[in-house]
């Protein structure tokens, strides 16, 4: 596959504020670029939805061993409200990670703490190349 | 205008960075060009030349590269079936990544698979320069009473 989830941080604007292993959550906050941003002035869905798998990925990266790595399959995502150009924070945590496969949710929210996405993934584990 | 005029008046234009309504800089920065906009089979193909920072490892393109491609012309597609005072909001958008690619040039394909009212029902496939799938779509849309900015 070889997806990099990595390079995708980068270009959504985003970084990480925590991460904790033993819950198997992530936070990041994306301060989306101006060329994500659509004409009408929303910033574009699949770059939501960038923005959910990267939270998810990480989450579920965080119990991996050393000889792992995770890469999302599928991925659904559902847009409850527009996506002006702005700071935004998503939360996501893995429900069931096995040998194969991990599966997790995400929420994304505005400044104001209202809710814009949410998602769910599920993750391949496979071992590191 | 007519919401059909204003994107082919946009992208079948050599590129000038205007994709849809206004000035766009996402499609700028994907060198997005209109290849087909089909009404009578409601689908369109959109060819992109993603730049460096869309690219992860050995110049491959990453989910959200991916993602981002796909979501145009599975959204815009549904302009096909709505009035001309209407214009598609996304709600739902579902992707499968099956392979990424260093390929210089991908092509993103959005068809309609069905209208219920104001909800339309789109898929998509994204196939870099070389035939491979890269990754597929499913989009849920709302046809929403267009806007446009300014």
């Amino acid at each position: 596959m070889g997806f990099e989830s990595s390079a995708d941080l980068q270009l959504l604007g985003g970084r990480v504020l925590r991460t904790d292993r033993d819950a198997a959550t992530a936070e990041l906050e994306f301060d989306t670029p101006a060329d994500l941003v659509q004409g009408a002035g929303a910033v574009q869905g699949g770059a939501i939805g960038a923005m959910l798998e990267a939270t998810m990925s990480i989450a579920a990266s965080l119990a991996l061993r050393d000889n792992q790595r995770c890469e999302t399959s599928a991925l659904n995502v559902a847009f409850l409200r527009g996506a002006p150009k702005g700071l935004y924070r998503a939360h996501a945590r893995v429900d069931r990670q096995g040998g194969k496969l991990a599966f997790a949710q995400a929420r994304l929210v505005d400044r104001e703490d209202r809710l814009v996405a949410t998602a769910g993934a599920t993750l391949t584990i496979t071992a590191a190349q | 205008m007519n919401p059909d005029l204003k994107l082919l008046n946009s992208l079948a234009q050599p590129f000038n960075g205007d994709l849809y309504y206004g000035v766009n800089p996402l499609s700028a920065a994907l060198e997005a060009r209109l290849l087909d906009y089909d009404r009578a089979n409601r689908l369109m193909r959109i060819s992109f030349a993603p730049p460096a920072r869309y690219r992860g490892a050995e110049h491959r393109i990453g989910r959200a590269a991916a993602a981002i491609m796909l979501d145009f012309p599975v959204g815009v597609v549904g302009l096909t079936v709505l009035d001309a005072d209407q214009a598609p909001a996304s709600t739902r958008f579902d992707l499968l990544f099956i392979a990424s690619s260093d390929a210089r040039r991908f092509i993103a394909t959005g068809w309609v698979i069905g209208r219920h009212g104001n909800t339309v029902f789109t898929r998509g496939e994204l196939h870099d320069e070389h035939g491979t799938l890269c990754a597929t779509a499913q989009s849920t849309l709302s046809a929403v009473p267009t806007v446009r900015p300014g």
